[in-house]
């Protein structure tokens, strides 16, 4: 615990903290379906202990994001491909079933998780969009302007 | 896991959560009060870990070893980890964070009462 004074929370951080909630929950998910029975449904563990990696990046990235200001792109890009990994996996769990003998942490689309995992990725792009927009407000007017430079970094 | 401290404690974080999360919305939290509060949850979580783990060694097998052992783990964890990041901080976001992990806490013990009772 340090007693240094400090800037209060603010969303990134909250959301860090979601992402750190889903480290453990895919995590231990991965090490105990790996580590106690993998052969019974190898894709879908594999898919847990990869949705484990993008979890952990995210915390990284979405904590620097928060400390320094620094890293928008690359942690709008792993939002980005979580959302897409989440929709992929929740898609070929439903029409692919018998490849899913048993859930991973993506499976129909996180439903296992009240569908955390769809809205997170969503929270971290509009929050990053929000930052962006407070530090570069001469690129990203109010109104209408869709130019692709209100969203080059 | 003592079923009737689960359910409170269970109870017990649901209301926490939605407390927080309205004093986020209005901004009138104190995080001292919520720092007791986890307290209060904390050591009846480690209470009902006390009694798992007696009730482990006195012959309860519960389906899946492993997960019930992770469960009860991260049940520990959560209100301190939480508690170090909104320690003296009133803000409306640490409200919102304390909202967020009591939500979890809820899920944590929801989870582990109900692998509990898979043996």
């Amino acid at each position: 615990m340090s007693a240094a004074p400090r800037r209060p929370l603010g969303p990134g951080r909250v959301l860090a903290f979601g992402y750190g909630l889903f480290v453990v929950a895919a995590g231990s998910r991965a090490i105990v379906q790996l580590g106690s029975h993998a052969g019974r449904a190898p894709l879908a563990y594999g898919l847990s202990a990869f949705a484990a990696c993008v979890y952990i990046a995210g915390l990284v990235l979405l904590l620097r994001v928060d400390r320094s200001g620094r890293g928008i792109g690359a942690a709008r890009a792993l939002c980005v491909a979580e959302l897409t990994g989440v929709i992929t996996v929740g898609t070929a769990s439903l029409i692919w079933a018998d490849h899913f003998p048993e859930a991973t942490v993506w499976s129909h689309f996180g439903s296992g998780y009240s569908f955390v995992p769809v809205v997170l990725p969503l929270l971290g792009l509009s929050w990053l969009r929000h930052i962006t927009g407070r530090d570069e407000p001469q690129t990203a007017p109010l109104s209408g302007d869709r130019s692709p430079t209100a969203t080059q970094r | 896991v003592i079923e009737s401290l689960a359910a409170a404690t269970t109870f017990a974080a649901v209301v926490l959560a939605v407390w927080l999360a309205i004093a986020a919305v209005r901004g009138t939290f104190r995080s001292r009060s919520a720092l007791i509060a986890l307290a209060v949850l904390e050591i009846a979580l480690v209470i009902d870990a006390i009694a798992a783990v007696i009730g482990l060694a006195g012959g309860h097998q519960p389906k899946e070893l492993v997960t019930q052992l992770a469960y009860l783990i991260v049940s520990l964890l959560i209100a301190p980890a939480v508690g170090v990041q909104i320690a003296g901080d009133n803000s409306r976001w640490a409200a919102g964070l304390a909202a967020a992990g009591s939500l979890a806490l809820a899920v944590v013990v929801i989870r582990a009462q109900t692998t509990w009772r898979s043996a």
